[in-house]
Order: C-alpha cells, then structure tokens, then sequence
C-alpha cells in the first residue's frame, strides 16, 4: 500500500511593532522578567483597549505579500479559557472577520500554497517552572504582543514543501517589515496538522496537530516522525489514531499527545464590545502597498538583470532584508555596484562571520560604509585600511573619515618618504636583497612585506611594488 | 404597551445632532463654575492610591494604579470635590437579578444621595436596577449616549453597556453633573470618533433649545416583552468574560488553601465572588458555549440589532414612558446606548447625543407639571 501524507499549516509571526497591541508598553524581546509590562497588560479592569495602528497596517502589509483579500471592515473577538500567562482570561484575536483571506505562496516548483486568512491576536505571557522548589513564575512581557496567524489549507505533501514554504514565507514578510521571523527567539513559529491516507483517496485520514514548532530541521524531523507513526498505525494497527494535539521532542526524536481532547475545548468566542469594527478600505490598502520595500525576487531581478551582478551573489544580498537594504543605501551613495556587492561579499559578511554575527543581524550605518568604499575607489586609503576602518566602523561606530585623520591612516603616495622607507628596508635585509640579485623571486614578496610595515599600512601596495623593484634593479 | 411619544418641533431640527455633553472640555482645570457641588462616587470608579473594589471581596486589597477619566474631570473643576466613595452591589450584577439592596443601603450610593448633604453620585447602572430603585426615593438618573463618559478607570462589567451616569436629587442636577465627566478621551477605544467630532465642531451652540409646538404620538417599541430576557443573555455573557481576569494569579483575592492550578482558580473564585456573581458567570458562560451559541446568545444580539434599528427618531425626538413603560425604557436605552433620563416614575429617551434635547424636554415637561 502507497501512502500520502496530507499537511496544514498554522504559522504564528510577531509582527515588528514597537508597542504592544493595546498598551504602549514596548514589545521587543530581551527585557527582564515583567520589566515591559504595565497596569493595562497584567490585565487590571479600568483600562479598555485601544488598539495598535501599526500592528493593523502589518497585517494589511502581510496579507499583500501573500496575495490575500484584504477584508473592508474587521472586528475582533474573544477567545475564553483560563491559564496564568494569560492575563484577562481570555484572548483578543478575530474569529468571525479575519483581515485577509484566500492568498497564496508560490513555492519553486511552481505549486501554489493556498491560504485560508490571515488574523491578528494578542500572544500570552509565559510560565517559568521552578523544579526544585515546586513553583511557577509568570513572565507577562510578551502578553499582548501583536502577532498574526497565517492559516494555509491542507496543501503540503512533503517536510520539504513546509520548510521552503516556512522560509519563502519569511523572505516575504521580512522583506515586508511585517515581522523579523527569527524562528530561535519564537517570533515566528507554527503548528502542524498533518494526516496520512491512501494513495489517490479523497477522504483524508485522522489529524494529529503538533504545537509551537520553532526550527525548520526539527519540523522537518517531527513530519518525518508522525507521518510515520501514522503509517505503521494504518498498516499494523498498532495503536489507534486519535484527533488530539501533541508535542514534539527534538532531543528524543518523538512527539507524544499532550493529552488534550480537542473535541472538549470550548473557547466560547464572542464579539469583543471594546473594540469597534474598524473599516479598512481600498485607500488605505493602497497607501501600504506603496510604502512596501521591492520584494526580495524583483531585487534579485533588478540585481541579475539590469545591473549585471553575479547569480549567487545576488542572491546572498536579495536573500536578506538586512544586506538588501545597505546594499540599496550603500549603492544610492557610492554608485558603483560592483563594488559595493565585492565590499558586502568580501569584507562585510567575513567580519560578522568573525564576530558570529548573522546576515540579518548586521548592524552597520550605510551611509559610513558607502564612504568607505569611495575613499579605497578614490585612492585615499587602502584596501587594507578601508578593512580595518570598516571594522572599527562596525565596532564602535566610528566616522571614519575622522578615524583616519586621527590615526593618520591615509595613503601615502609622496615618492620621497617612500624612498627612504625602501633605502632602510634594504639596509636592514641585505641577506635578503642579496638572495634577490642572486635570483630568488620568493623574498620580494618578503621585502614589500617590510616596506608596507615600515609606511604602519597606509602606502598604496602598487606604488611600493614598483619602487622596490626599481631600487632593487639600481 | 402604549408608550406616549413627544414629537416636538425644534426650530432648528434639520441640523447635525450636537451634544452639549462634549462641552465639558471647555470646563478646564482651575474654572470656577457658579455652584459648589459635593459629589461621590461608586466603588467601580479607580481613584489612584485607593482602593476601589467594586463591592466585591475579589478587589478587597485591591489599589488603583489610575485616576479614572470622570475622576479627573471632576478634580480638574474648582467648588467640586469628590467626598466619598458610595457602596454598591458586586460589580453591580444583583441588579440583573432584583433589588440593588447594597447600594439602597445608608452607605449605598443610592442611600447617601437620597438622605445626606451630597449633589450628585457617578455610577454605572448598566443594568438599570439604579434607575428604577431612585424613582422610589425621589431621586433621578441620567444615562448618557454610549460612549460619551470615558470608560477609563471604571471598573468593567458589561462592555457594550458600561456607562458612568449621574444619580442626583433633581434632573438639573443630573445634567449639571453630566456635563462635567463626558467629553471625548482617547484612552477609551469604544468612544465613537465621528459623531463626536462633529458635535464639537458644533459647540459654540452649546445652548439651551427652546422647545415649541409639542405633538405627541404613540409609539410602541418593538420586543419590549423580551427586553429583560435579552439583557440578561448580553449582560451574563460579557459580564461572564469581563471577570475571567479575576483569577488570583496577578492581584485581587486569593485563597489561602489550595493544591494545584485548578484548585487555586476555583478556591478563590468561590470564596470570593457571591452570589449573584457566580450566577451570572454561569448563565454567561451557558449562553456563549457551543451548544447555546446560536439559540441564545446569537438571537439576542440580533434582537438587539432590530431594536436599535426600529429606533428611528424619524416622526419624534423623544419617547416617554410612565411606570411599567418606563421600565422597558430604561431597559431599551441601555440595549440601544441611547441617553435616558429617569425622573420618578417617568422615563425619557432621545437619539444619540440628544441629551440637550432631552434637558430641553424634561425642564418644559416638569415645569407643567408643577
Ligand atoms: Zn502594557
């Protein structure tokens, strides 16, 4: 018997606003436990909620970049049911008016992703158990944090359809600005429901729901995993498949049922009175399409086509929102393509691979890279010091034009005190200078070596090599 | 049920409906209006630094981080002083159920206004149980339009009805002191923007309309033999949602003895909540589960709908009711956000942001009938 495995996809993304979704608490990530939280977050009574603006526009923003409808007039719901992290006893999210529905995701192959809706919501806080002395710990930085709910339809048949669909989808909305989608700090995440059933059948089998998968190599294991499980119950009847939720553990390699019926949840949803239907419209549907930055496969284009720029190079830049946008800003400064994608490629990415830094995370002002580039083009200072300034750039931010007054690292191209750093060179190597005369190319490489040292770095290399060369010949 | 209608012709009754009620942003901090007025307020209303409890032993231990808006409204106007904070039912549910006894009691906000040198008490009778028990202590209250008086730092029972209204001996007192509190405040998401802007766009009109030529008609309300059950559906079921965030995880009551999640939620919801409260919760929590959803819940509110909808304000401008039939108007504001007045045993009601209208009304109408 042939099987295929059927899969939908439920993917949860923070969307990057700076406040929360009803307060103006800040919702980024790092703060000590409770630091961002206030009286109306903890869930008080006295404090009715007034929606983010933001939040709305990215989930308009996100429903653009997925191909959805953007619906005309939204509204917002609640979801019931009682956990400590959860502050008000229930949960704001939209159930009966999503604000997008009906999109989709063109994977490579060229098979479209179909989505259901997208819909916004508030996350939780979370809960820190302490083993040792038996108590729970609740964390409410995150409660009220906006996020969205991208709902697919049951379209995936492989683990590598979710993670290209996952990463395309992560492409789409951080170019978007809609969310970082940085799956190890849990801003983007997602829930499986998968099922198993004969070959060409339309009926679809029993579905199982695994929770809050946050690494593409454990989501593909995990589909790996139960769709097997599936499998061997359909084939040996070795235990009987149950509609319920579970979880998967990545170290283990298994997922269990976190013994939940689902048929028993009742979230009773109900219109939240506090909030008003809020009406969309086309103009301001508009109005977000025009602030959206190129996506990622017209930058590619753009890239490859007209400026005339290496496959995968362009692909490294267009693959990240962070090295598209200093390559853009670096590029409206500096001109010069070539260069600045050599600069990003060459120098750039090799000192945040130093400092462990990932693409997205480069944090580096492009204006102060862009005049890097034009002060190596325009013969000031060196390759090498254009390096080492890019570091400090990097670092501690400096401005490097002043940096390079400062530690006086500009090229010196005067003949005279190049000359004379030679002549010493040459005085304190003789051994060397006679190895050369008798025919040894290796130690020329030695001698430039010294003269650069000499000159602390800041001789143009070129001018050096000729000099040398020619005093050696004298 | 006759209802007896007043159609009555104002001069200027084509214009935008205006409210004087948004006024209140002209009282700014430190003017000196005529009277001197001694206010209370009602337990649910936050001042910051006290406690405010609602009446119920959940909110016990409970200090308000926040002055509520109306509070600050209120401290901003010199010769008003809030004195006193008046008892009330918890989270003034019992009124769904009968009599508010609490808040008729000496230390009630009913019973202080009805016997003690104090001008008017804000409070939030969403369930109208207010307005009933002050006809029979002589008394009045005004119910604003929906989302006229700020929500912030009122402690929340009903959403779609919370509104702070103002108990006072007289309708002038009433009104008096609705003009202090209501006024647009961005820190309440449920104020209707629109209509607002336009009536403070129109508040150099901020005058008393004459009223000519009274025509009355008759006029009766549709489904007002449901109006009870539908308010206790809407009212359970938010009321039901509004008090899941007393759990006694973050602040509020908790009990002393449990084992485990489970038993600390329902430790301290039952020791802490009564009666009345429980009651609702459970009838709330019915009406909005799967299987009542649709039977109860959803017709409800699409009775409601049609209520508001059949509402027109087309061939009159206000609806008035005696006895039983105020009763159901004081009910059918509270459905529809609608600004009523209780004086005695008679209600009124007018459109949106009528109540200049409905003040124009009621001083005529009064003074014929001394
Ligand atoms: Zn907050």
């Amino acid at each position: 018997m042939r099987y295929e495995v059927v899969m939908g996809l439920e993917v949860h993304v923070e969307l990057s606003t700076e406040s929360k979704l009803f307060c103006s608490c800040s919702a980024k990530f790092g703060a000590d436990p409770n630091e961002n939280t206030c009286p109306a977050c903890v869930g008080m009574p006295g404090f009715p909620p007034i929606i983010n603006k933001r939040a709305i526009e990215l989930a308009i923003a996100a429903g653009i970049v997925t191909n959805c409808t953007v619906s005309d007039i939204i509204s917002f719901d609640k979801k019931n049911y009682f956990y400590p992290d959860l502050p008000t006893g229930y949960q704001t999210t939209q159930f009966f008016a999503p604000i997008c529905t009906d999109g989709w995701v063109e994977l490579e192959s060229g098979k479209r992703i179909t989505l259901k809706q997208i819909h916004i919501e508030e996350d939780a806080g979370k809960l820190v158990h302490e083993p040792r002395s038996r108590i729970s710990l609740v964390d409410l930085n995150r409660a009220s944090v906006p996020l969205i709910e991208i709902v697919s339809n049951p379209d995936f048949s492989s683990a590598d359809e979710v993670t290209e669909y996952l990463d395309k989808l992560r492409l789409l909305l951080s170019f978007a600005g809609v969310s970082d989608c940085k799956m190890q700090e849990g801003s983007m995440r997602c829930d499986i429901n998968i099922s198993v059933r004969e070959e060409g059948s339309k009926q679809l089998g029993t579905r199982t729901e695994i929770k809050n998968m946050n690494s593409l190599k454990a989501i593909a294991r995990a589909i790996e995993y139960e769709s097997q499980r599936h499998i061997d119950a359909l084939e040996t009847a070795s235990e009987e498949l149950v509609q319920e939720t579970r979880r998967w553990d990545d170290d283990i390699g298994m997922s269990y049922s976190m013994r939940e019926k689902v048929g028993e949840a009742d979230y009773r949803y109900v219109p939240d009175p506090d909030i008003m239907p809020i009406h969309i419209g086309a103009n301001w549907v508009e109005s977000v399409r025009e602030s959206l930055p190129e996506p990622a496969h017209e930058k590619y284009e753009r890239m490859t086509a007209e400026l005339g720029l290496p496959v995968h190079d362009s692909k490294v830049i267009s693959g990240s929102q962070t090295l598209s946008r200093i390559f853009d800003e670096a590029l409206t400064i500096a001109g010069k393509a070539k260069q600045v994608l050599n600069w990003i490629i060459g120098e750039l990415l090799a000192i945040a691979k130093d400092l462990n830094i990932s693409d997205d995370d480069i944090d580096i002002d492009a204006a102060k890279f862009a005049s890097i580039i034009m002060l190596v083009d325009g013969g000031k200072i060196n390759r090498s010091v254009g390096k080492k300034v890019l570091e400090k750039v990097f670092s501690d931010d400096v401005e490097p034009e002043v940096y390079i007054e400062e530690h006086s690292l500009g090229m010196v191209s005067d003949t005279g005190f190049l000359e004379s750093a030679i002549r010493e060179v040459l005085a304190e190597n003789e051994k060397s200078v006679e190895e050369f005369r008798g025919g040894s190319q290796k130690v020329f490489g030695f001698l430039v070596g010294q003269a650069m040292k000499k000159t602390a770095g800041k001789a143009d290399p070129r001018s050096v090599n000729e000099l040398l060369r020619k005093m050696l010949a004298e | 049920m006759p209802i007896a209608i007043c159609g009555i012709a104002i001069d200027a009754r084509n214009d935008h409906p205006f409210s004087w009620s948004f006024c209140a942003k002209k009282l700014t901090k430190g003017m000196v209006i005529n009277v001197s007025y001694k206010a209370i307020i009602s337990s649910s209303i936050m001042q910051k630094g006290k406690s405010a409890t609602a009446g119920s032993k959940m909110l016990e231990n409970f200090i308000s981080p926040i002055d509520a808006t109306v509070v600050e409204n209120i401290e901003a106007l010199i010769d008003v002083e809030i004195v006193g904070v008046g008892a009330m039912d918890e989270f003034g549910v019992g009124g769904l159920f009968g009599e508010p006894s609490r808040a008729l009691a000496d230390d009630g906000v009913v019973g202080i206004v009805a016997s003690r040198d104090v001008d008017f008490a804000l409070c939030n009778d969403y369930t109208g149980a207010i307005s009933r028990a002050a006809a029979q202590y002589g008394l009045c209250y005004i119910h604003p339009t929906y989302g006229t008086v700020s929500r912030y730092g009122l402690i929340p029972a009903v959403s779609s009805i919370d509104q702070i209204g103002v108990l006072s001996k007289s309708p002038e007192g009433c009104f008096n002191g609705l003009k202090m509190i209501a006024g647009y405040n961005s820190k309440d998401g449920a104020m209707p923007v629109d209509y607002m802007i336009q009536a403070v766009k129109n508040d150099d009109e901020m005058v008393k309309r004459d009223v000519k030529d009274i025509t009355v008609t008759e006029l009766k309300p549709k489904f007002a033999e449901v109006y009870t059950q539908i308010m206790q559906i809407i009212c359970c079921a938010e009321f039901s949602n509004n008090i899941s965030r007393y759990d006694g995880v973050k602040y509020g009551y908790r009990a002393k003895d449990y084992n485990g999640l489970q038993e600390m939620y329902m430790s301290t919801r039952t020791e802490a909540f009564g009666e009345d409260v429980k009651l609702a919760a459970i009838l709330g929590t019915m009406v909005l589960s799967h299987e009542n959803y649709t039977k109860l819940y959803d017709k409800a509110m699409r009775l409601r709908r049609l209520i508001m909808d059949s509402m027109k304000f087309d061939t009159y401008d206000v609806v008035v009711g005696r006895g039983d039939d105020s009763n159901a108007l004081i009910l059918l504001s509270r459905l529809c956000g609608l600004p009523s007045i209780t004086i005695r045993d008679c209600t009124y009601v007018a459109n949106k942001c009528w109540e200049s209208t409905l003040e124009a009304v009621c001083d005529m109408l009064e003074s014929n009938a001394k």
